[in-house]
């Protein structure tokens, strides 16, 4: 069901639910915007890193600050950098003063969580234009915090992200006898699509399979070039509903948008191959109408801080017939040239900027189909998805992006 | 039910509890019996509620991703829409309520917990502030309060405590539940530079109030979220409009589990008009220093 569309800031405010027809309407990324990642940049605050996104999303829709009528901040965990509902300091750098401003918070899932909150509120016919930023400045901070985590019953947990992923690729070699190049062929593959990506923090043009299958072990299966980087960064999309976005140059138009999350120490949760993965790629290709998404894909930007979860995510989102996501890797069918090419941007190897990270994957799915993605654009590139995932593989947040209306 | 009524969004379960800070039990604990509690009132099952929208926070908890403990709790398996924020609970049903709007699904449920680790749990709230030039100096949350109040104020208790509301559009609804129609929710952010602010007005309330369409008319009961005694007059004068009981809860300086408080406001006014105390209710919430960030919430009888 379409709803009618918001013709107006105002007049999508003076919408009274009572009477309000329910349903979506339609939805446009009418802008995008990035910052350089860098391990420091310590030339801006955290709240200039996020305005220098929102700046250039705004830039590249031709739109200026009061033709936004909501406000979505995400990053997390807020312990990071020990800033608290960080939308309260940043608001008039985000030009938030005066407007609903939401937030959203699950991890690395955040920044694509928080896209989909923005395609929820454009959906609702009460928002015509939504701006979305998500930031981290991980150099501000201390990414060590996550290791305060203390489940219920659970004996307190001192492991840090990586040694938690280590123990997901042990187990998904475990289950699908990938051999162990696998990890540094998608290294290398992410590492050199990061060179064409003028945005990208680590664009090392010397790093060879055989320098990567030598780096340094950190968390068995995890090479040191397996990893992502520490990253200072921000991204921003301007969503509009689809007459607000009729003035804007070249949307890209959202096709399908869902978060799942499960529990994290549920018995049924599967660490490697989780639910909510399955059950969102499910309800986002549902919603584009797509039946066969490796084929109908054009390209994917998948949520991948370290290389060796390329295969399992590629299973867990239907990229690939479980226990085969390596044959894929392996292949070359995820490279820029491939069938599916998967992170064409370098992904999270090119920069990690965490709370923002998803939502770069987002931005640069919507990038792609608008033929904007520069020199790492896929050739006819018409329908894309991105990926974000966070927690203990528990929060999935993906879109569905195309060059067409749907 | 009217024809105008169809698309509208009704609460049609709302529960809270409040406990002493450190009485031992953690945050599923704290928040399971009152989902039980909201959802039973509602008539409805765990695998009814499509959507999760859950407000918390770590720093009062002292752990990182306390949702992530709070899962147990609430509809989780098998996966759903689910959502956190860092933030008063309210703010977490403004989203909920806007995806059913979007018609993400026919019922949500709204979660909020507070389990304060310090002894002092308001002054984690400096981390509120400006990173840079403000949060370094540790004002607490009562000096700055301070500055806002013309005279003698008193301060809230805080409190650890747990709130739940179930929303249901027309379809998710269980037949013959006391409803109360979310007529309207509306938040805005004042700026953060208290320098800035006429900390005696508060332009957000009233921009959300105008909104909302509340000056002049008559509101039946108002809930107001006001930690610091003062705060409730700046709000109500902001407000605009004639207010029958104010606070008949007893409202939030007795008890005050932060990020809960504004949530158990919307429990407090809902239960009023599905009780029938109250035509037309109107919760408020706040979060940030001086009354920054405000949300209302108006709800009217089906």
């Amino acid at each position: 069901m379409t709803g009618p569309a918001a013709p107006a800031a105002d007049a999508a405010r003076a919408l009274t639910p009572r009477g309000t027809p329910r349903g979506r309407t339609r939805c446009a990324v009418v802008g995008v915007g990035q910052t350089r990642h860098a391990a420091a940049r310590s030339d801006v605050t955290m709240a200039g890193l996020a305005r220098e996104a929102a700046l250039a999303a705004l830039a590249d829709a031709g739109l200026g600050w009061d033709a936004v009528d909501a406000v979505v901040l995400g990053t997390a965990p807020d312990t990071i950098e020990g800033v608290m509902s960080p939308e309260l300091s940043m608001a008039p750098a985000l030009g938030a003063v005066g407007k609903p401003t939401f937030r959203a918070y699950t991890s690395g899932n955040a920044g694509g969580q928080a896209a989909t909150l923005g395609v929820g509120l454009v959906a609702s016919g009460r928002f015509a234009r939504v701006l979305v930023v998500a930031y981290e400045k991980q150099s501000e901070g201390r990414t060590g915090a996550v290791t305060l985590q203390h489940l219920p019953f659970e004996a307190p947990w001192q492991g840090g992200t990586g040694s938690l992923y280590g123990a997901l690729c042990s187990d998904y070699i475990a289950r699908s006898g990938a051999p162990p190049h696998i990890g540094d062929v998608a290294a290398l593959k992410d590492r050199r699509n990061a060179l064409r990506n003028p945005f990208a923090q680590v664009r090392r043009a010397d790093v060879t399979l055989e320098a990567i299958a030598a780096s340094r072990m950190l968390w068995s299966p995890i090479r040191l070039l397996h990893a992502s980087p520490s990253s200072d960064g921000a991204c921003a999309v301007v969503l509009a509903a689809e007459d607000a976005a009729a003035g804007c140059p070249d949307p890209a138009w959202v096709h399908g948008a869902a978060t799942r999350s499960e529990p994290p120490v549920a018995p049924a949760h599967d660490f490697v191959d989780p639910r909510c993965g399955r059950d969102c790629a499910a309800a986002v290709y549902r919603q584009a109408g797509i039946t066969d998404p490796r084929r109908e894909l054009d390209v994917a930007e998948l949520f991948v801080p370290f290389s060796w979860v390329e295969p399992p995510t590629l299973e867990n989102v239907g990229l690939a017939e479980p226990g085969e996501g390596w044959r894929l890797v392996d292949d070359g069918a995820t490279a820029l040239d491939g069938a599916l090419p998967v992170n064409p941007s370098g992904g999270l190897l090119g920069a990690n900027p965490i709370g923002a990270a998803g939502l770069v994957r987002f931005a640069e799915a919507a990038l792609q189909v608008r033929g904007a993605a520069g020199e790492h654009q896929i050739d006819g590139a018409r329908l894309a998805v991105g990926h974000a995932q966070g927690g203990f593989s528990n929060f999935v947040a993906m879109w569905v992006v195309g060059r067409d209306k749907p | 039910m009217t024809e105008d009524d169809a698309g509208a969004i009704a609460v049609v379960g709302a529960a809270h509890a409040v406990a002493p800070i450190g009485d031992g039990r953690n945050d599923a604990e704290l928040l399971a019996p009152v989902v039980d509690r909201a959802l039973t009132e509602a008539g409805l099952g765990r695998d009814d509620v499509g959507v999760v929208c859950t407000a918390g926070s770590e720093f009062l908890n002292g752990q990182v991703g306390t949702v992530m403990g709070a899962f147990d709790a609430f509809p989780g398996w098998p996966p759903r829409t689910h959502a956190h924020l860092e933030g008063d609970g309210a703010f977490a049903l403004h989203e909920a309520w806007i995806r059913l709007l979007a018609g993400e699904a026919e019922a949500a449920l709204v979660c909020a917990y507070s389990r304060p680790l310090a002894d002092e749990p308001r002054r984690v709230l400096d981390l509120q502030l400006d990173p840079y030039v403000v949060a370094p100096l540790a004002p607490r949350p009562e000096d700055l309060a301070g500055l806002q109040a013309t005279g003698p104020f008193t301060a809230s208790q805080p409190c650890a405590g747990a709130a739940a509301v179930v929303l249901a559009a027309a379809a998710g609804r269980a037949p013959g539940r006391p409803a109360a129609v979310v007529a309207g929710i509306e938040q805005r952010l004042d700026t953060h530079d208290l320098g800035e602010r006429d900390l005696a007005t508060s332009p957000s309330v009233a921009a959300a109030a105008a909104a909302l369409g509340l000056p002049g008319t008559v509101i039946d009961v108002l809930e107001v979220h006001a930690p610091f005694s003062h705060q409730r007059r700046i709000v109500v004068d902001a407000l605009g409009a004639e207010v029958r009981a104010l606070d008949p809860s007893g409202g939030c300086l007795a008890a005050d589990p932060i990020m809960v408080t504004g949530l158990i406001r919307v429990v407090e006014a809902a239960n009023a008009v599905r009780r029938g105390e109250a035509a037309r209710a109107v919760a408020h919430a706040t979060n940030g220093p001086c009354l920054q960030h405000n949300l209302l919430c108006l709800l009217e009888a089906a």
